[in-house]
């Protein structure tokens, strides 16, 4: 049938909009109400005690009350519905064409007549598009709305909404507007995403229907021919009963896969099955959806139709028992029970608790066994794949009985739909609401910082963690990254004001610590400013380096240095020995999260990722613990003991090494340039092959630190003394070295092998123990200036 | 227009209305009283209530599951009864409704008449 692109404002449909529309009005229902019981009450009075004729006349509007109800129920509230497909006011929604004005309106009248829909707060609230967008640009010519219609006509077809919805009109104005594309892409927002909007409405509407119908599950005599369950009563909780009494509003989309294999299974005799899912995947949904269809789907086997899903949980269990003898007992019966009853199906949730594994797991595999081999009960166990697999390795009979039914992460896509639906129920809980930018952030955020759990409960717990952030009630992007950065310690949001200071500056405070090495420092500032600008790949460490060059030239002490300035403290520096990962069988003890009490490599990235990762004496390592960085390298994850991944991409990544050493002291005493060595170096080590060369280019750059020069290791005094002035605050007092007994100590403590090692301890010796002293001799009082020269350090030395 | 759009949903899709308004009631009743499910389920035992049987205890067991049979056959014939009483009444009230339905605006006619009928007028 062809579409009429005119727009008739007195068709029938038209007026009948508008005669719904002042029926809707705020006090029509009481006035309704109100005609008719004075009518009937006194056309009853005029009858019955005045004796008068006219009760009929009083009658009258009552009887006009009741029949204008009645239209309005019959046909006025389902306007929406009937939908005429010949005109575009056959296809509008009643709500706009009431408010329509004139058969050809301009986009912005069109605008004026969807501004006081839901539709149009919806998309102010959830896409913060604000409402200046259409005042200030969609076009107010008489008749300008011709394309508009067209649009809508085509996101109609695209979306199946019944007629033209204000929310296809919104995204259809929309639009129309030129450059709206750019103006969206300021507020990080496409086209595409406001389009899924009149989807996302269409779900809300369909689910606000579904509460508002009358579900049919069985009727009261659905459970007559089942028998009685007083323990599961007072042990379980009856999902079906919840689905029955509280509804299941949970987009099942996702699952319906899982959830037409549970109930072809269960239908065709498989009594017992395990949903092996990672955590956050939805088994526990599934389960709801599960019971949910058993109820309502006429279309189930008779075997499990009307059959009521249970759930078990271990703790409860164990609270009402003593002994494992008592708790086997009491599982024996709840078995018994779901058997005689012959409606139940049995849910474990947290299954591997009842096979003995995790904390407070109790083995009840004597009682399950028995009931798997006899199927008499039907059972649904929820294990993550890990669990599933222990399971078959210590119970092989128990595995051999249960169909597994993979439950797998849900995409994108998925993930949203799902929040979508499960955000309403936080909205309702928490008083907030989140924007659709907010959703995909915890999309993205979800999945590079929640590790336990997978889509779309990883992006479901960052929701939820960012409620209590909310600003003025609204959940946003930002607000979703300042939930992340503070409860996980990371950077998210793009670096503003004192920290884009900070960062365009580093190289200078870098410098305060470590002695030359440009480099270096310079490799390192710029890999910050690239993450921390958003120009860096994303999905790579924000940085990683080999920094080569003999020992005490600063190749640690940058690394700290770097982890003072920007990361805030030493402590966000992880520092490895690679020279304890020296054989093959190292590697898992690399990837054990918790070595006994203290936290692994994995362990602390995991639970710091905002950090410098020093991998020292990197050339010590086995070349199987090498091999496993390679990844690490290239896409900034490693995978623990259990296969969980533990993300790198927050962390600089920095490798030493005194390869070479020799040749880079050779070379620069031979006069080479320092900046010139690096292709050799590297060419270099991989000939002698110190490393691979597949190692060596996963790095983003391999930094030649040089020996410092005797004038450096002045420098070098100097930052050491600084160190020693700042422990001497609390005392008030500074110590101060003449040039002489500078030069004096790095003269003693020079060694061209281990550059400024030795200054340390050289310091230590000279300048601390004579501190020491005057200070117990309190010689050195509060406020005064100790001034060491070179005779105080020979005397030192005498003694 | 507004009298005319009245009346010409009334005696036209408004019929049909009334009609499915007592069908959707009619339904409703049949899963309320779980009709279907009684009438399988009208000789089953009560709430599963059996007792095993053996060669030893077959006539005791035989008069036990007799009379859980029995008691869940009455129950569910009591309850059969008070669907077929809801049907009964709901299809008398729709039908009568039906009737009635294209009177119903004509009383702002008939009724000032009838009160003046009636007055002596």
């Amino acid at each position: 049938m062809k579409t009429e692109t005119t727009l008739r404002i007195n068709s029938p449909r038209a007026l009948k909009s508008r005669y719904a529309k002042s029926l809707r009005s705020k006090n029509s229902k009481y006035v309704f109400y109100i005609v008719l019981i004075l009518s009937v009450f006194g056309g009853g009075y005029l009858a019955a005690f005045a004796g008068s004729s006219l009760w009929g006349f009083a009658l009258i509007p009552g009887v006009l009350a009741f029949v204008i109800y009645l239209w309005d129920e019959g046909e006025l509230k389902s306007l929406h519905e009937n939908i005429d497909n010949r005109a575009i006011d056959g296809q509008l929604s009643p709500l706009i064409l009431a408010n329509l004005k004139t058969d050809s309106p301009s986009a912005y009248e069109i605008w004026q007549a969807v501004a006081d829909t839901n539709d149009r707060w919806f998309f102010q609230n959830r896409y913060m598009l604000h409402h200046s967008i259409f005042e200030e640009f969609l076009n107010k010519q008489a008749g300008s709305a011709e394309s508009i219609w067209s649009i809508a006509f085509e996101l109609q077809k695209k979306y199946q909404t019944v007629g033209l919805t204000p929310s296809v009109l919104i995204v259809a104005l929309l639009k129309s507007i030129k450059d709206v594309e750019k103006m969206l892409r300021r507020a990080k927002l496409e086209l595409s995403e406001i389009e899924q909007g009149i989807e996302w409405l269409n779900d809300i509407e369909a689910k606000r229907r579904l509460a508002k119908e009358k579900q049919h599950f069985g009727g009261w005599a659905r459970d007559w021919a089942y028998g009685y369950t007083p323990l599961l009563r007072y042990l379980g909780h009856n999902i079906s009963e919840e689905v029955q009494y509280h509804g299941f509003f949970v987009d099942t989309a996702l699952h319906s896969q899982v959830v037409d294999q549970m109930i072809k299974a269960m239908g065709s005799g498989t009594s017992s099955m395990t949903l092996v899912g990672d955590i956050g995947s939805g088994k526990t949904t599934s389960v709801y959806a599960f019971a949910e269809r058993l109820l309502k789907d006429r279309s189930v086997p008779k075997a499990v139709k009307h059959s009521q899903v249970v759930s078990l949980d271990a703790p409860t269990l164990l609270s009402q028992t003593r002994s494992i003898g008592e708790l086997e007992g009491l599982v024996m019966r709840l078995l018994n029970e779901a058997r005689r009853a012959k409606n139940i199906i049995l849910f474990f949730d947290d299954a591997q608790v009842f096979f003995g594994q995790g904390t407070g797991g109790v083995d009840l595999s004597n009682v399950i066994q028995p009931a798997l081999e006899a199927g008499s009960v039907r059972l649904i166990f929820a294990l993550t794949p890990k669990e599933w697999q222990n399971v078959g390795s210590k119970n092989p009979a128990i595995a051999s009985r249960l169909q597994p039914m993979q439950v797998t992460p849900a995409g994108e896509q998925e993930t949203i739909h799902v929040l979508r639906d499960q955000v309403l129920f936080i909205e309702y809980q928490k008083k907030v609401l989140y924007t659709q930018q907010a959703l995909k952030e915890a999309y993205r955020l979800g999945s590079r910082y929640v590790d336990n759990q997978v889509m779309p409960g990883a992006a479901l717990s960052v929701l939820e963690a960012a409620a209590p952030v909310a600003k003025d009630g609204y959940i946003t992007a930002e607000v979703v990254q300042q939930s992340i950065e503070s409860s996980i310690g990371v950077k998210i949001q793009q670096s503003k004001g004192d920290e884009s200071q900070k960062l365009l500056t580093l190289e200078d405070d870098l410098h305060k610590y470590v002695i030359n090495q440009k480099q270096a420092v310079s490799v390192i500032a710029n890999a910050l400013r690239r993450s921390r600008s958003g120009v860096g790949n994303p999905d790579r460490p924000v940085g990683t380096f080999l920094f080569l060059g003999p020992t005490g030239v600063g190749k640690t002490e940058l690394s700290k240095a770097l982890a003072r300035v920007y990361f805030g403290s030493e402590k966000a520096m992880v520092r490895v020995d690679m020279n304890q990962f020296v054989d093959p069988q190292d590697v898992s003890r690399l990837i054990t999260p918790m070595l006994g009490e203290q936290l692994g490599l994995l362990g602390q990235v995991r639970k710091q990722p905002f950090s410098v990762v020093l991998l020292d004496e990197i050339e010590k390592a086995h070349p199987s613990v090498i091999n496993l960085l390679l990844q690490t390298l290239d896409e900034g994850v490693m995978r623990d003991v259990d296969n969980k991944p533990v993300s790198f991409k927050d962390a600089i990544i920095i490798a030493t090494s005194n390869a070479g050493a020799d040749e880079i002291r050779k070379l620069i005493s031979g006069g080479e340039d320092p900046s010139k060595l690096q292709t050799h170096l590297v060419d270099t080590i991989i000939e002698r092959q110190i490393f691979a060369p597949e190692f060596v280019n996963r790095f983003d750059e391999v930094v030649v630190f040089r020996s410092l020069t005797q004038d450096e290791l002045v420098q070098v005094i100097d930052l050491i003394i600084a160190g020693i002035n700042k422990t001497l605050d609390k005392q008030k007092v500074q110590v101060e070295l003449t040039a002489e007994a500078k030069r004096w100590l790095v003269d003693k403590g020079y060694d061209a092998k281990l550059g400024a090692r030795p200054m340390r301890r050289v310091v230590q010796k000279y300048v601390e123990n004579i501190l020491a002293k005057r200070i117990l001799e309190q010689t050195a009082d509060s406020g005064s200036v100790i001034k060491l020269d070179v005779p105080d350090f020979e005397q030192q030395e005498e003694v | 227009m507004f009298p005319v759009l009245l009346l010409s949903w009334w005696y036209g899709r408004g019929w049909f209305w009334v009609a499915d308004s007592v069908n959707q009631k009619l339904v409703a009743i049949n899963e309320a009283f779980s009709v279907g499910i009684l009438l399988k389920t009208l000789f089953a035992p009560w709430k599963q209530i059996q007792s095993p049987t053996s060669f030893r205890n077959f006539l005791q067991s035989s008069i036990d599951n007799f009379i859980s049979r029995f008691i869940g056959a009455t129950v569910r014939i009591g309850m059969l009864i008070g669907a077929l009483f809801s049907f009964t009444v709901v299809i008398v009230g729709g039908f009568v409704a039906i009737i009635l339905w294209p009177i119903i605006p004509l009383l702002v006619v008939i009724l000032p008449i009838i009160s003046l009928q009636a007055g002596g007028l």
